[in-house]
């Protein structure tokens, strides 16, 4: 049962204190929990005005304008027992403190996944899937991971830790995806720092937009976002966690943060990742010297190891009066990666690897109620000046026995090069809120450079690696909310995307064919977009969303020039341009200690001048072309049920419908119409799920535990690599069906300060590919270990 | 370009009566096959999507070019993608995976009794640039593609065991002499000796040379692969093309050898024209007596690929329009280098987009019969695809083997490449 407590203080600021006989008041204050620690999203009612304000993460709500009396404010928030006070705003003078007891009786509603509606209501109109990044802090997981269990996410690896993957949300691949760091874009940031080998500790939350993106998230995003947000609701902090596991694997890191009494805050996130993947595959291993295939060996890969470290440091000043956060930090990180295999297993390499580094320096500013009330400013930039290299310099050839024959002569394994490049890649980017009543208007600009500089250390006069690269981006957004009550609000926005850019052809001099003539091109190009997300809340728990858009995506610097090594550039590819409408409906459902919810969408994108890749004209590279069109219509579902704090589990199913829409082609001089043009692309997997079960056991061998005891299973439906209705069944080449168990014990002491995790990955040993070919590790345990302590 | 059985067995035959002393240096052995042998033919073609989207060749079989419908439903054995270049040797049918750059797999196919193409086996291999059969053995080169890497390598595998017996290094910076890179465009076997031709290049990825008028045979000795000697002139631009083999014996044993003159565009062009030149049974020399100026007898067009059909007569693939890489002839005609004939093909459909010309094509060498894959409409809406038969005495040209016509593009069958392959008991 739930028992009210009301502790008054008032504070009245600045120059409202003074004016107590005028008309109007601002009435703010703070939400707390037992530790005293902040609620954000808590809803704060003044009953007898409508008025609702939501507390943000810092637990502060305000009201401006209030006229003077008395009134009843009402604090909710699912999972806490409600309370409610009563003020007058002629004696309230100090800031409201309204500190929440859990709600027992009822469910957590934070889940393993954080999976939380109340949480969505406030926000906007979105199809988005919020992960508790916390809940997962003892697992061995890196973000890209925790992402892949998210409906309507597809992650398709190509091996082992640090290999190389591909994201998708509902069929958007590749760089259609945005990445964002507490809302800064992760763009070029390197491999030293990317979703794959950054461990789920560096996160708190992770919000995952599908369809439609917020402004505030600037880019020019095609399809969805994800937001990883780092920052931390304590003040102090030390998380320190190490894990061990199969194929020689190491992953640790550390977070932590002070923050003293006069603002000053020091925060250091740093973590490594080793590994050697050295898993056993089933291969047709040839002799090196006469190509004789051995088929279905069973061998270990052996040169496959990655390692990456990376820092990141903070500095600066938090909850000050001119800002709330003024950071400079500092990421350093480095990374090494062996290459095993080409496009198929059997084309091995055992010498071929990259290797780089970053170091980026950045600031962000933040400052609520700047200037004018209810303006929030926003501000951040960062300079990337790392470099990295590619480096095929053995001439040898490798087979799967580990056996080799060194070749004679200059040469490598796939070409012969040893590129060195630096992007200079630069980011900035601001964001101004205004709140104000049921309005909420937003303004976004996002700066972003490109500038390639780069040379083959082998042939360093070679021209054709130093051409210049340079590209930049400008992508400015607006959007306008009204939210009249809370059962509904809508957006309205607008984006303007302008990109140049600049390279130099090369040519053959006509005068003479030995020379080569440098010509340089540029362009300059802009486009525009816009949007609408709007939900309705058809009851409390029901929960409508709507959204649509017209979105613009830039090409990619690789897109236009080229990377040196297996990708040639296209300059005359252009932009993509899509329209994407999304259909949601939320639905929670208590009943008594049981929660469960609902959640369904709808959506149809149909996507014009989609970039793809294709051999070049002579085969021996990729290259960017534009198709006419590509849609997909598709459905993604999730239920989630939870018992109390003790049982939670959920199983989510995602169809996607990807078809060509290029209807007229130029072939051989000749323009053609083709009739049944929206077939199904190939190689694209399009039913897929996740189910998972928990359970969490408190206090079982001493007070303050918890054994938390979870199973997740991921699976995906077969798919052909290549068309569905081309050869004999017997002869096609198929992505077989996966289907993969995870089991994962947590042992949790004092409260979460001491955490032992152990953890089976595929343990039913199933042989598992994304890509034709391209095979997974099979059964593999880890350890986790973690010291966690927080003030 | 695939040395059929009939000429390795003339040229045996000849070779046979010929040589009377066996010497003490290693010949090739010339396998005797029986004429006529019985055999499947073998239609590489996929899917008109599949050159947007990616896709794989599907293998159809037949047992004739000269009518008849290919059923798409359920047919066909799928490639591990789209492999264009094939040869059969020794009974079996090689294909080999094409543009990765990195190691793949060849796969070995043969007929089994019932006339079913079944899997014998793979082997690993480079992506070969060059290959060709020599006795029993296929010859392979994967070139370098940049002067930086100094060396191509070659490597011999057995047709019988299906293994590679033999490999070996040549220094292609070095082969023309003249400072730029050596590319190879075929391999060839005249005699007991290998012809590669090559283009010559600053680098592989432009093509650009600063010697766009001449032309380069380099002759090696078999098994041992030993540079005997490089066959210049002057007469023309470059010999075959990429990808495209540039000689054939004829049943006589003399080497016709097709310049095409391609190479860079704009002002790089080569002035010179192309045509067939010739170089006489046992020698290694051109007889500069002999130019067929195929430039000339088309009024312009430009030469792309060819199709030996036997006594001299050759059907020529051309072009109006320049293309570095031969892509997309339209054009076809029929010459004889005997007596210098030229005459232009008609029966054709009024627009051809696309010709098999990247991989083998197949002729029954009787002198006057040449299958050629072609996709084309005459209306601009239905998709004619199918083996056209090139009669050489007529030079027409009529449609056998074909899928069915269709007005859908993307689902029209592109023929990529047709062979032949004994069935063997």
């Amino acid at each position: 049962m739930s028992s009210i407590r009301i502790i008054s203080i008032l504070l009245i600021w600045g120059y409202c204190s003074i004016l107590s006989a005028q008309t109007t008041s601002i009435v703010s204050g703070i939400v707390s929990d037992i530790d005293n620690r902040p609620i954000d999203h808590v809803s704060v009612h003044i009953q007898e005005l409508s008025l609702v304000a939501n507390s943000n993460k810092t637990g502060q709500f305000s009201f401006s304008n209030i006229p003077s009396g008395t009134y009843s404010i009402q604090v909710s928030k699912i999972g806490y027992d409600s309370q409610v006070n009563v003020i007058n705003t002629a004696t309230q003078s100090d800031k409201l403190h309204f500190t929440l007891l859990k709600d027992t009786s009822q469910i957590d509603e934070v889940t393993i996944f954080g999976f939380s509606p109340t949480q969505l209501a406030n926000r906007q109109a979105y199809n988005i899937t919020a992960i508790d990044a916390t809940k997962l802090h003892n697992t061995t997981t890196d973000i890209a991971h925790v992402l892949d269990r998210v409906p309507g996410v597809r992650l398709r690896e190509s091996g082992g830790v640090g290999s190389d993957y591909e994201f998708s949300i509902h069929g958007f691949s590749g760089k259609r995806i945005r990445f964002f760091l507490d809302g800064v874009p992760m763009e070029h940031f390197g491999p030293a720092f990317q979703i794959n080998n950054i461990p789920i500790n560096l996160a708190e939350r992770i919000e995952v937009y599908k369809g439609v993106v917020p402004i505030w998230l600037g880019s020019d995003v095609l399809g969805g976002a994800v937001n990883i947000i780092s920052g931390r609701q304590w003040r102090d902090y030390l998380d320190v966690a190490y894990s061990f596991g199969s194929f020689n694997t190491h992953r640790s890191s550390i977070n932590a943060g002070k923050t003293f009494k006069n603002g000053f805050t020091v925060q250091l996130s740093a973590f490594q990742n080793y590994a050697d993947n050295n898993y056993p595959v089933t291969v047709d291993a040839s002799d090196i010297r006469t190509g004789q295939y051995f088929p279905n060996s069973r061998v270990k890969r052996f040169h496959d190891q990655y390692r990456n470290e990376t820092a990141i440091v903070k500095l600066g000043f938090v909850d000050r009066p001119w800002a709330d956060q003024l950071i400079a930090s500092f990421t350093l990180g480095q990374y090494y990666k062996e290459i095993q295999t080409g496009a198929r297993m059997v084309t091995v390499y055992g010498a071929w690897h990259t290797r780089g580094n970053m170091q980026m320096p950045a600031l962000q500013y933040q400052k609520k109620d700047a200037f004018v009330k209810g303006l929030t400013i926003r501000a951040n930039a960062n300079y990337n000046f790392g470099r990295d290299q590619s480096i095929d310099t053995v001439h040898a050839r490798y087979g799967w026995m580990a056996d080799s024959i060194r070749l004679r002569g200059n040469g490598g394994e796939l070409q012969y090069n040893h590129y060195i490049y630096r992007n200079n890649a630069a980011n900035a980017s601001a964001t101004v809120t205004y709140a104000r009543d049921d309005h909420f208007f937003a303004f976004n600009h996002v700066y972003n450079h490109f500038d390639r500089k780069g040379f083959n250390d082998i042939a360093p006069h070679e021209q054709q690696y130093r051409i210049p690269q340079k590209t930049e981006k400008n992508i400015t957004a607006l959007s306008y909310q009204y939210s009249p009550s809370t059962k509904w609000s809508t957006t309205l926005f607008g984006k303007y995307n302008q990109q140049n850019a600049r390279t130099t052809l090369l040519e053959l001099d006509p005068a003479n064919t030995g020379d080569t003539l440098y010509h340089s091109v540029d362009f300059n190009r802009s486009n525009f977009g816009y949007g609408l997300a709007t939900t309705y809340f058809i009851t409390s728990q029901l929960q409508l969303k709507a959204s649509y858009e017209k979105t613009n995506r830039l090409p990619e610097s690789e897109d236009l020039f080229g990377d040196v090594i297996n990708k040639e550039g296209n300059w005359a590819i252009k932009p993509e341009r899509s329209d994407n409408f999304n259909l949601g409906l939320d639905y929670t459902l208590p009943i008594n200690a049981n929660r469960i919810f609902f959640s369904g969408a709808a959506i149809y994108y149909h996507a014009k001048n989609y970039i793809y890749y294709t051999f070049n004209n002579i085969q021996n590279r990729t290259t960017a072309k534009n198709l006419e069109g590509v849609s997909n219509m598709g459905f993604e579902s999730s239920i989630r049920y939870s018992y109390k704090q003790t049982f939670a589990a959920g199983i989510n199913l995602t169809y996607q419908n990807i078809r060509n829409m290029q209807r007229y082609i130029e072939f051989g001089g000749v323009r053609f119409e083709s009739k049944d043009y929206k077939f199904r692309l190939p190689n694209i997997p399009y039913l897929f799920g996740h189910a998972d079960a928990s359970l969490f056991l408190k206090n079982l061998f001493r007070p303050a535990d918890q054994l938390t005891i979870s199973y997740n299973m991921l699976y995906v439906k077969d798919f052909y690599l290549y068309w569905a209705d081309s050869g004999r069944d017997d002869s096609k080449h198929v992505i077989p069906q996966q289907l993969a168990h995870d089991l994962n014990i947590v042992y949790t002491l004092a409260n979460g300060r001491y955490n032992v995790g152990l953890e089976g990955k595929n343990i039913s040993d199933q042989i598992l590919y994304d890509n034709f070919s391209l095979q997974k590790p099979g059964r593999a345990f880890y350890l986790k270990l973690r010291y966690f302590i927080k003030n | 370009m695939k040395v059929n059985h009939l000429i390795l067995c003339a040229t045996a035959g000849l070779l046979v009566f010929g040589a009377c002393d066996k010497k003490d240096t290693p010949t090739i052995e010339e396998p005797i096959v029986e004429i006529p042998e019985e055999g499947n033919f073998i239609v590489a073609a996929l899917p008109y999507r599949s050159t947007i989207f990616g896709g794989a060749d599907i293998l159809y079989t037949s047992s004739t070019l000269d009518e008849g419908t290919i059923a798409t439903e359920n047919n066909g054995l799928e490639q591990d993608g789209s492999n264009r270049n094939y040869l059969t040797a020794n009974g079996k049918f090689f294909s080999f995976l094409f543009g990765q750059t990195g190691a793949g797999a060849v796969t070995v196919y043969n007929f089994n009794a019932q006339g079913v193409l079944h899997k014998l086996s793979n082997f690993q291999s480079e992506t070969m640039t060059a290959r060709g059969t020599v006795g029993e053995d296929v010859l392979m080169i994967k070139n370098a593609w940049e002067p930086a890497q100094d060396y191509s390598q070659w490597y011999r595998a057995n047709t019988n065991t299906m293994q590679i017996v033999g490999q070996g290094e040549i220094n292609t910076n070095k082969l023309s002499g003249n400072g730029e890179m050596a590319l190879f465009t075929g391999i060839t076997q005249v005699g007991d000796k290998v012809f590669a031709p090559f283009l010559s290049m600053k680098t592989g990825r432009s093509f650009a040379t600063s010697y766009r008028d001449s032309s380069w045979i380099a002759v090696y000795s078999y098994p041992g692969m030993q540079l005997e000697k490089i066959i210049r002139d002057n007469r023309t631009g470059f010999i075959g093309s990429y990808f495209g083999n540039g000689l054939d014996v004829d049943e006589n044993g003399d080497v016709y050898v097709m310049a095409t003159s391609l190479g860079a565009d704009g002002a790089a062009r080569s002035t010179k024209p192309a045509g067939f030149m010739k170089i006489k049974k046992g020698t290694t020399e051109y007889d500069k007596s002999y130019f067929f100026d195929i430039t000339a007898a088309s009024e312009g067009h430009f030469l792309f690929r060819k199709l030996y059909l036997g006594k001299g007569n050759f059907l020529l693939m051309l072009s109006q329009t320049f293309s570095t890489y031969a892509t997309n002839p339209n054009k076809f005609a029929i010459v004889n280098v005997n007596d210098k004939s030229f005459k232009w093909v008609t029966g054709l459909p009024a627009q051809v987009v696309n010709v098999s010309q990247y991989s083998t094509n197949y002729a029954p060498l009787d002198g006057k019969t040449g299958y050629v894959g072609i996709t084309g409409t005459s209306d601009g809406t239905t998709i004619i695809s199918g083996v056209y038969k090139f009669d050489a005495e007529t030079a027409t040209a009529t449609i056998g083997l074909q899928f069915a016509p269709t007005t859908d593009l993307m689902s029209a069958n592109i023929i990529s490449s047709v062979n032949w392959a004994p069935i063997r008991k």
